[in-house]
């Protein structure tokens, strides 16, 4: 750069040139409709039955460039990720998951993009940086450049069950066993990362969900009916299986950035076959509320970055 | 014991010379490939009287499959009943000789007592004496009668509940000393229905009240009897 304009930090790193094509707000995603469930297993209704619920918020928003998302909490004691990015045109679109099942308190969606694709300003004073074609903007002063205030590398657990390691088949049940021992709740189960710069009035935070885990619980019972003299044993087999999808989530507490997991999905499976049907001797039963998306493991773990910043810049 | 069940002959009960002896054990292949043995021999009674025979019948050498016949003793009927999906616990419907089908519905009782279900109804909309404790299924018949199936738990339930729809107990004298002796011997099966644990199964022995336009019209006890009572 024989010509220009260049702001280095305190650690000598370059903010603002030529080259950067540093990040500025484009406006708040507009929230749509919400899917709210998974406070339980679905179906069923015993033991262990209790989930964190979760709902996800669609938002869209309408720019060119590809907008960073940062996610505002309006209740910061909740779980929040981006599972879902996706465009069509110029339409952007997020699906947000927030963990509970109450779907008040939305989060607020604070949008960036490229200072060239930011639209033009009426403002008349300000700096603006231009790539050497003199033409396409780096940076400009005029609408509200992104100005991170911390930032880190975070993971989620491997685990994500509130009861530790891999729940497992069993078998060796009674006949029609069905009583989930597994608290697949998953509250409890986060990395907490130290940030001096996070508070719990105006930080967003904006960080990839990628992670995925399916965790199962199956029983399987059995017992033999048979007639007279032995005859015509029939076995009666049951299974009954609990399974949940989660997604990798997020938390801002005071000083703290938390990464942990919101519940996504979830199923109650029960099956259970007698004599063939009739007379009220009941068939070959079998009931679910769904298939499982995946087998059980866990996806995609590993270390995002995360960046957070100061909403309050911006409203 | 059949009269009107068509290609009655084919089915064994466990009165018949037919029947299976103790020589038999060694040689299924030689037994009769068409012939069908009881396994469970369901009566359902009404005002004392047996309204209809019937039960299930398996062949040794395929265990695992069992036909479900029965017929109407006044010959008005027979039924066979076959598979039908849907249902999370009663997956079959029975085919009356006249074309109709008798539907079956498990109640939310019923299906948590299985497997924790907690879906269905326990049907509240209907006339329901509370001397019943748990109400287990719903028949119906298209454009026809409707039944609510209960689990019986005393003869003194069955009392209440005739008294409770103004209607005739459904047992005759033989009957209620069972009802009130060894009511477990007419379960059509135990179930773990409570949660509560292997040797604490629940012997479910079933009554009914069939509706006509909404109105109780007959109560039905379902006999069960297996070879050695």
């Amino acid at each position: 750069m024989a010509y220009g304009f260049e702001a280095k930090n305190d650690s000598g790193n370059v903010i603002i040139n030529d080259t950067i094509e540093n990040l500025h707000f484009v406006g708040k995603a507009t929230r749509g409709s919400n899917n709210s469930s998974y406070g339980d297993f679905p179906g069923y209704g015993g033991s262990n039955d209790s989930l964190d619920g979760r709902v996800i918020h669609y938002y869209t928003i309408t720019c060119t460039g590809t907008p960073v998302a940062f996610i505002k909490p309006t209740d910061y004691s909740r779980w929040h990720g981006i599972i879902k990015q996706s465009v069509s045109g110029t339409t952007w679109s997020f699906d947000v998951i927030v963990s509970g099942t109450s779907a008040s308190n939305p989060p607020e969606i604070y949008c960036f993009v490229n200072a060239d694709d930011v639209p033009n300003t009426s403002e008349t004073h300000g700096m603006i940086v231009f790539k050497s074609d003199g033409t396409t903007k780096t940076f400009d002063s005029r609408v509200q450049p992104l100005a991170i205030t911390g930032g880190a590398n975070a993971v989620a657990p491997s685990d994500p069950t509130n009861s530790s390691g891999l729940p497992g088949t069993s078998t060796g049940h009674s006949w029609n066993y069905s009583s989930n021992d597994h608290d697949f709740r998953c509250t409890n189960r986060y990395n907490e990362y130290t940030d001096s710069n996070i508070n719990t009035s105006n930080t967003m935070f904006s960080c990839p969900s990628l992670a995925q885990a399916v965790y199962k619980r199956q029983q399987h019972g059995y017992k033999e009916s048979c007639g007279f003299l032995g005859c015509c044993c029939q076995d009666h087999h049951s299974t009954a299986a609990w399974w949940v999808m989660y997604r990798s989530a997020f938390r801002l507490r005071t000083n703290k950035f938390d990464a942990g997991w919101a519940v996504y999905a979830a199923g109650y499976s029960f099956s259970s076959n007698f004599e063939s049907g009739g007379w009220f001797g009941g068939g070959g039963g079998s009931y679910s509320t769904g298939s499982m998306p995946y087998t059980a493991k866990t996806i995609n773990l590993q270390s995002n970055a995360y960046i957070i910043a100061d909403s309050s810049r911006y409203d | 014991m059949f009269n009107y069940v068509p290609s009655k002959e084919n089915y064994s009960f466990f009165s018949d010379s037919n029947y299976l002896v103790e020589s038999d054990k060694d040689n299924i292949s030689s037994l009769p490939a068409n012939l069908w043995y009881l396994i469970d021999k369901v009566e359902v009674y009404v005002n004392g009287s047996v309204e209809i025979i019937g039960g299930r019948f398996n062949k040794p050498s395929e265990p695992n499959v069992s036909k479900h016949v029965g017929e109407y003793v006044d010959g008005s009927a027979t039924i066979e009943f076959r598979e039908k999906k849907g249902d999370p616990i009663l997956q079959y419907e029975g085919v009356l000789s006249n074309g109709d089908v008798v539907n079956y519905e498990s109640s939310n009782a019923l299906r948590f007592g299985y497997g924790n279900l907690n879906t269905g109804t326990n049907f509240d909309t209907y006339d329901k004496s509370s001397a019943v404790n748990k109400w287990l299924a719903r028949s119906w018949i298209d454009g026809g009668a409707e039944e609510l199936l209960f689990l019986v738990e005393s003869k003194q339930m069955i009392d209440d509940v005739a008294s409770h729809y103004s209607l005739p107990v459904p047992y005759d004298s033989n009957l209620a000393t069972v009802l009130n002796n060894d009511l477990q011997s007419i379960r059509l099966r135990s179930v773990d229905l409570n949660h509560a644990g292997e040797g604490n199964w629940v012997a479910i022995v079933i009554a009914s009240i069939v509706f006509e336009d909404n109105v109780a019209t007959k109560f039905r006890l379902y006999k069960t009897s297996r070879w050695n009572d």
